[in-house]
């Protein structure tokens, strides 16, 4: 009686166990993963930590991008700038400096505002329309910033198209006081701009995180912050700068200082 | 009588073996389940970490570099009222048509058998567009094309596929057989109507040439030359992580050849003088025969060799595929070069041996190029008339088209790249003017 007693318990035992391996069993089993291969990796980043807001999936066009250095250009437009100013190139930067900081008149007093119809004028800034404000790059720079004034950074477009670089040899730095004052501004720029091959199917933005992870160029518990597509250098073959569609992510890592990861958009390569 | 004693005898015994055995069994049972599923739960991936389980296939898959892309289209025609016209850039197009239809279900309607001249007039019809590859591809390669869901045999061989510039009729062509598979697209998510055609285009007729139908230019066409930065580490970089030992250096004719080896099953031999690199993979034992399988294969090779870049695509394949040859491709015309540089040949050969021939160079970096650099091609008409002026029968022709030839000036390492007609006869490649030159000369 008491042996039967022994085996009703342990076949209790054992069927609560398979009952439990059973359903592990069900949960994990390939013919339960329909995921795709993107959704797999997504969940292995889960598992490592990483986070990131929404990635978009969708894939733009691109190409390879020609430049020269705007140097000649910015130093012989100097003159069509304000005469009350102060404007000198220093290696391949104008710097422009107000003797009397120039006051940004706008009805919000908004100083972006203001300095997007500012940068317009072309005895402001030369070829000011090509360029739009940068919130990410300006965060950053502010946040480097130890004095009282505030800095807005502007990043050049590339023609026809709403991409950016994303070097700094293509930006405008303004400093603005508190007083919603211009004291100056520091411009780089990219000239002859031209597509180098017809545009190809650039990969989305979750492929290149993909990218990165596969790469092990993320560490686990990174935070992906903020990314964007543009056209960083990829190398210079005389006085030609060759640009390349890049994804740029901005990583941190316990609460580090993000660093910033460039993939290739075309073909996916980590860039160093 | 007899019988119910039986049976009242059977229930007996069965109420006596459940209360001795029941208990038992039902333990040993019990027991053995558990045993099954431990051992299932240890080899189903959720035990492994589950990065082993993804291929590198998979891997370059995830990031964009499938083998739809590898066999991906060589030409895309607008077929208009008056005139045909061949975008000559035409990948951003492509890729926005495929994603479109790949977003269909497309419902088998079935084949047809069609006369060369009824082939050609079905392929040229009206309002449609004609997307055409550059060598037949399997069935299976379709799927991945268009999506799993399209009803194909993998063996099937496919040249060109017309989609309709509004409706949802799909067919898909063999030219070996001219043979026509109609699809119904359903479920429409998006059609195609809105795609619009770039303005680089020229007008073209639908031909044969050989044993396959080509778009043949009727007018002249004007080509940009382009230029290039001859690239040699990245190939090398990825093959020597491959092979851990420094070669063994050896001269032959005067040319300097290193050797490495990876166990008695890979060899790879690396000609200094011409960067032409020879991978030998021994003991393959896939018994791959069919086109699609060699397709596939020939994929994954490029995979594993990370020859998987941006601009090369699948060109054609010889002797039922036992040779396959992928080329690289700039705006969107195929290169070609005296020596292999711009290709990757894989080739099986005799016991279990796979062989691929590969370069070191390659072009990575485009460089500006003056607009004035444009050359105007004659039509193909004209170029075939050269080569029959020059003693080519036309049946030898086995195909014509555009491609551009690759320059290198060894002082800055820049490679220039010329537009040309090539054509093939023997299954040789080689440019129109060169020939027609030579045999002038002669």
């Amino acid at each position: 009686m008491d042996f039967k007693k022994v085996l009703t318990a342990f076949l209790i035992v054992f069927v609560s166990l398979d009952i439990f391996l059973g359903t592990q069993w069900l949960r994990q089993y390939p013919f339960n993963d329909r995921r795709t291969t993107e959704e797999q990796i997504i969940d292995e980043m889960h598992d490592d930590g990483i986070a990131y807001r929404t990635l978009s999936k969708s894939r733009t066009t691109g190409s390879y991008v020609a430049g020269k250095d705007g140097r000649s250009i910015l130093a012989a437009h100097q003159a069509q700038l304000n005469h009350d100013w102060k404007s000198k190139m220093v290696g391949d930067t104008l710097k422009v400096t107000m003797p009397t900081p120039v006051k940004l008149h706008y009805p919000s007093k908004n100083d972006i505002h203001a300095l997007n119809d500012f940068i317009k004028q072309d005895d402001q800034v030369i070829n000011g329309s090509q360029y739009k404000l940068s919130t990410k790059l300006s965060e950053i720079a502010q946040k480097d910033n130890k004095s009282a004034n505030k800095l807005y950074v502007y990043v050049q477009k590339i023609a026809k198209e709403k991409r950016t670089f994303t070097t700094k040899r293509a930006q405008i730095i303004f400093e603005v006081t508190p007083n919603h004052e211009i004291k100056g501004y520091e411009q780089r720029y990219i000239s002859d701009t031209q597509y180098l091959r017809d545009d190809v199917q650039l990969i989305s933005e979750e492929q290149a995180l993909i990218s990165l992870y596969q790469y092990n160029d993320l560490s686990n518990n990174s935070q992906i912050t903020f990314s964007q597509l543009g056209y960083r250098e990829m190398t210079t073959v005389g006085k030609d700068v060759i640009f390349v569609p890049t994804w740029q992510f901005w990583v941190s890592n316990n609460k580090r200082k993000a660093t910033i990861i460039t993939v290739n958009a075309i073909n996916g390569a980590i860039m160093k | 009588m007899i019988g119910m004693k039986k049976d009242r005898q059977w229930r007996i015994r069965l109420i006596y073996f459940r209360q001795r055995y029941g208990l038992i069994i039902a333990l040993i049972i019990a027991i053995l389940i558990s045993v099954f599923l431990s051992v299932q739960l240890w080899q189903t991936p959720g035990h492994v970490t589950q990065k082993k389980q993804i291929t590198a296939t998979q891997q370059e898959e995830a990031v964009g570099k499938n083998l739809a892309n590898v066999y991906g289209l060589s030409k895309l025609t607008f077929n208009g009222k008056s005139k045909n016209l061949s975008v000559l850039d035409y990948q951003a197009v492509s890729s926005k048509l495929i994603s479109r239809v790949k977003g269909w279900h497309l419902k088998y309607k079935g084949d047809q058998k069609l006369s060369k001249s009824a082939y050609l007039q079905s392929l040229s019809k009206q309002n449609m567009l004609v997307m055409s590859f550059p060598d037949s591809v399997s069935g299976s390669v379709i799927k991945n094309v268009f999506g799993k869901d399209i009803k194909i045999a993998d063996n099937v061989m496919i040249d060109h596929v017309r989609l309709p510039q509004s409706g949802t009729n799909i067919i898909l062509y063999n030219d070996a057989h001219h043979k026509t598979y109609h699809y119904q697209g359903t479920d429409v998510v998006q059609t195609i109507k809105q795609v619009k055609r770039s303005e680089s285009a020229v007008p073209v007729d639908y031909r044969w040439i050989g044993k396959h139908v080509v778009t043949a230019p009727t007018e002249r066409v004007q080509l940009q030359a382009h230029s290039y930065l001859l690239n040699s580490d990245d190939t090398m970089a990825q093959l020597l992580k491959i092979f851990p030992d420094g070669g063994k250096r050896t001269v032959n004719n005067d040319q300097e050849i290193l050797t490495y080896t990876n166990g008695n099953n890979q060899r790879m031999t690396r000609n200094m003088t011409t960067g032409i690199i020879s991978y030998d993979a021994y003991g393959i034992n896939d018994h791959v025969d069919q086109v699609s399988q060699r397709q596939r294969q020939g994929y994954q090779w490029l995979v594993d060799l990370h020859q998987l870049t941006d601009d090369l695509y699948y060109f054609e394949e010889t002797n039922n595929a036992k040779s396959l040859m992928y080329r690289l491709f700039v705006n969107g015309l195929p290169v070609f070069n005296q020596t292999d540089n711009g290709t990757v040949q894989v080739k099986q050969k005799p016991n279990n041996h796979e062989q691929i021939i590969l370069s070191q160079y390659s072009l990575r970096v485009p460089l500006p190029t003056d607009n004035k650099n444009k050359v105007t091609l004659p039509t193909m008409d004209e170029e075939i008339n050269k080569l029959m002026a020059a003693g080519i029968d036309k049946t030898d022709i086995q195909k014509i088209l555009l491609g551009y030839r690759w320059r290198l000036n060894p002082k800055d390492q820049i490679v220039t790249l010329e537009p040309t007609w090539y054509f093939e006869q023997d299954h040789v490649w080689r440019s129109v003017d060169n020939w027609t030159a030579d045999k002038g000369g002669q």
